[in-house]
């Protein structure tokens, strides 16, 4: 059994990944909170959101058809869904052109590690799950 | 986990350019009142980091100081006849440094260095916490 084929890993492998990714351009931003000219960026969000509605749409039943082997696969758990990465300012701007705000970025590095924690409870849930389910009866 | 580690490799080279940045601010500070050896030379002149965005290898958007280029404003004066760099007016000149703002400077430098830390304390509590799931 492949966990990431599973809904639930899949969706869950996509949110980490996406998650690392954000702190990883939080750390970039920070990293350039002086350099004269530079615009943080970060993950363009709705992409996890739409990645979320199209796995949610799964349940209904319906499939939707591969034609192709560049189409995604439905639920998202294979390949990056979707992930944009976006340029915007902070609450200021300073005379050199820097649109960096170190409280409004460590801000957003708590949130995301706050959401890396939950998915990552998540996971540890989802693995004990199977751990019962693979448990003898009556043991 | 290779985001992961170039978040860290991202933090650290704001680390180090914050640091560079310190520096430099703490040598103006300390030459505020260099003046030259005589009337025609020139006395410590201020100098600016230069910060920059550059790629690291870990392919992070990490930052790197380009080097410092020399603040070209005026000089302070001050009459002062009898020091032997005053000039035949009895006017000293002291170098363009205004402990202000190299005060602001290196409050910024650690404010950011200590968010850069921050952000590395963040990125390894995240991967403990991945590493948690095969302790279990």
């Amino acid at each position: 059994m492949d966990l990431s084929q599973t809904q639930f890993f899949g969706l869950l492998r996509t949110r980490l990944n996406q998650l690392s990714e954000r702190q990883r351009l939080i750390s970039e931003n920070i990293a350039n909170a002086s350099t004269p000219g530079y615009r943080p960026r970060d993950l363009d969000t709705s992409a996890f959101e739409r990645a979320l509605a199209s796995a949610g749409a799964q349940d209904t039943g319906l499939q939707m058809t591969r034609t192709s082997s560049k189409h995604m696969a439905p639920g998202g758990a294979s390949g990056p869904a979707g992930v944009a990465i976006t340029t915007n300012d902070d609450s200021e701007t300073t005379i050199d052109g820097n649109a960096v705000v170190l409280e409004d970025q460590m801000a957003k590095a708590s949130e995301t590690r706050m959401q890396f924690e939950t998915a990552i409870a998540l996971y540890q849930k989802g693995l004990d799950l199977l751990r019962m389910a693979a448990r003898a009866p009556g043991r | 986990m290779t985001d992961i580690q170039a978040a860290i490799s991202a933090a650290a080279s704001g680390m180090r350019a914050q640091t560079t940045r310190l520096r430099i601010a703490a040598e103006n500070v300390a030459n505020a009142t260099s003046t030259a050896d005589g009337p025609n030379g020139e006395p410590f002149r201020r100098r600016i980091p230069l910060l920059e965005s550059t790629t690291l290898t870990s392919g992070a958007q990490g930052v790197a100081v380009k080097g410092a280029t020399f603040d070209m404003s005026a000089f302070r004066q001050e009459y002062n006849p009898t020091h032997p760099a005053a000039g035949p007016d009895g006017y000293v000149r002291l170098p363009n440094v205004d402990p202000l703002i190299e005060m602001m400077d290196m409050r910024d430098a650690s404010r950011a260095y200590e968010a850069n830390l921050n952000m590395i304390d963040a990125a390894r509590s995240m991967t403990n916490r991945a590493l948690d799931l095969l302790r279990k």
